[in-house]
């Protein structure tokens, strides 16, 4: 039972790493007991958990958080390979990597991914991001739902907002000038393409779909229409 | 009857939360509701002297959750309302002393006997905030109209979901209407854009707030307070009645744009 | 329900509210300082007067306990009116 589990001290306190096999009420439970049986080790401990490939979704995570507390254990960062456990983490206030350690934090997620190739994918986030939201990748960012003021899309590709872009975008943010951003309703507190960067000027009338990019060395937004768009 | 366990919360400090708690809890007793407040601030208490019931704390929530105090013990009477009962926080410990697990059987053992267990929250989304949303049936969220509070606001309603607790209710305090008549302040419209969550009610700016804590009579006790009315209306809402908002100002554009606003939200919300 | 205040506190409706809550505030942060709450004086009051009537007649009634604060210096003072013994002499302990 013990291989399941591997505990590591690190800078932030500990890492506690869970392994792929078994369910995951089965794991969580061999955790707790772990931590039961030495209590006293691991009261007023900051955790970091890292569950490798687990699809874990934010109200089992949430449950765990909760067991945790109620031991004087505070989870902050939840790390894994699957993009459910991390949007979930993330949806739950926690960080989904540690700071400083792992080599870059413009992507996720951790595995190895050609950059070229990552630079491709596109990911697909079909809810509102609320104040506080991060969402990372490599390639491009299509979010379906408003980006509310406090919250960040950050993309090595291009940024659609199928919705009411109002927080911090970035687009192109390894260096591509030619990425774009759009939204049916482009007022981002905070723009940038590749190394430019803009704030939106007030708005005039009723809002219009709009597409940003680099025009002349500096970021210009237009209002989209079918004629004259394509590249 | 079992009660219903409602937090209220705001992530921002200082945005009326207390108060919120304190006049919906009045509101819902003097309408023969048998209510018990708990105040989840443990470390820097003020719903005890919001309340004005500063001076009869003998026991109080860390003290039930430690075992030195039966939960009746810690449980103090409002002498002025039928079944009106708060248990105060701990002022000398922290955050750490109670656990989620902990409130949430604090909230079992409440339930048989209320009708309404109301929880006042601590600023913040750490742990204080964690232990009382874990008991909770529903959660009200209190905003200003402001920038900063609005996007707490938000954060907050981002959290709850993730928890499954959401999408809760929204209340929006301090709202000066000749302000936003004039364009510098945010409209209840504006806020609703953001948030997208059900709106339970909205407090005008009332100086008899301030008058209310001075004395420890809370305003919705008071006929004369306009923010007193609104409070007695969310407490009719959370009642499940449909209580048309008040009307801040004269016009009725706002009002109409307000009710087509609310229209399709489900009845539960009050309209 | 107006006149709710008034009932409440015997005062009359000009009492400015600030007054109210200064005096509410220096017997709240007392008690917070001292990590006293304030219902446990009442008990404390009551032990007070078991114990010194073992010793002495007291007038019961006249017993006054108070918190009180110079600058941050906090003082529980007791005010406790003394009755003669009936026939002068020294009391018998009890």
């Amino acid at each position: 039972m013990s291989d399941l589990i591997a505990i590591k001290g690190i800078k932030e306190g500990l890492l506690v790493s869970v392994s792929d096999a078994g369910g995951w009420g089965d794991t969580s439970q061999v955790l707790l007991a772990r931590i039961d049986q030495t209590a006293d080790f691991f009261k007023g401990a900051k955790l970091a958990l890292a569950v490798g490939g687990r699809a874990i979704n934010a109200a089992d995570l949430g449950r765990l958080r909760d067991a945790l507390s109620d031991r004087g254990v505070s989870l902050w960062a939840v790390l894994s390979d699957s993009p459910l456990t991390t949007n979930a983490a993330q949806a739950l206030g926690l960080n989904v990597a540690l700071p400083a350690t792992t080599p870059q934090t413009r992507s996720v997620p951790e595995k190895e991914v050609d950059p070229e190739e990552a630079r491709d994918e596109a990911v697909l986030v079909r809810h509102t991001l609320r104040s506080g939201r991060s969402v990372r990748h490599a390639g491009h960012v299509i979010v379906i739902g408003d980006v509310n003021p406090g919250a960040e899309v950050v993309a090595g590709g291009d940024i659609v907002v199928w919705g009411r872009l109002r927080g911090v975008a970035q687009a192109g943010a390894s260096g591509d000038e030619n990425a774009v951003v759009c939204a049916l309703d482009l007022s981002p507190t905070q723009l940038r393409i590749a190394d430019r960067i803009a704030t939106s000027p007030a708005r005039k009338g009723d809002p219009k779909p709009e597409m940003a990019r680099i025009k002349n060395g500096q970021i210009t937004a237009e209002r989209w229409s079918p004629k004259g768009k394509a590249e | 009857m079992t009660a219903k366990v409602v937090t209220i919360t705001s992530g921002k400090g200082g945005v009326g939360k207390t108060t919120a708690t304190a006049n919906i809890a009045v509101a819902l007793a003097a309408a023969g509701e048998r209510v018990v407040c708990l105040d989840g601030d443990i470390g820097l208490r003020n719903l005890d002297v919001v309340m004005g019931l500063e001076n009869r704390i003998v026991y109080d929530l860390v003290d039930v959750v430690e075992g030195r105090a039966r939960l009746r013990q810690a449980m103090i009477k409002d002498k002025r309302l039928p079944e009106l009962y708060l248990i105060p926080a701990a002022q000398t410990r922290d955050k750490a002393s109670v656990s989620p697990s902990d409130m949430i059987k604090v909230c079992n053992d409440l339930r048989p006997e209320f009708d309404w267990v109301l929880i006042d929250s601590p600023a913040g989304i750490e742990r204080g905030f964690r232990n009382v949303v874990a008991p909770a049936d529903l959660v009200l969220i209190v905003t200003n109209p402001d920038v900063s509070a609005v996007r707490d606001a938000d954060r907050i309603v981002g959290l709850i979901e993730a928890e499954e607790k959401g999408p809760g209710q929204l209340i929006l305090n301090r709202v000066k209407i000749e302000m936003v008549k004039r364009g510098d302040m945010l409209s209840t419209e504006d806020v609703l854009d953001v948030l997208a969550i059900p709106l339970i009610g909205i407090i005008p700016e009332d100086e008899n707030i301030l008058v209310s804590s001075n004395r420890g009579a809370p305003a919705a006790m008071d006929d004369k307070s306009r923010a007193g009315q609104a409070f007695r209306n969310i407490a009719r809402r959370l009642k499940g009645e449909e209580v048309p908002f008040m009307s801040l100002e004269d016009n009725k554009g706002f009002l109409q744009k307000l009710a087509a606003r609310l229209a399709p939200r489900p009845n539960r919300s009050g309209g | 329900m107006s006149n709710f205040f008034e009932r409440l506190l015997g005062r009359g409706p000009r009492e400015a509210s600030a007054h109210t809550a200064k005096e509410r505030l220096q017997l709240v942060l007392i008690h917070d300082r001292t990590d006293l709450p304030p219902a446990v004086m009442d008990i404390l009051k009551d032990e007070i007067i078991e114990a010194i009537s073992k010793h002495v007649d007291i007038d019961r009634a006249g017993v006054e306990i108070n918190l009180t604060q110079t600058r941050r210096e906090n003082r529980l003072v007791a005010n406790i009116p003394l009755l003669d013994a009936p026939g002068g002499g020294r009391k018998r302990r009890r």
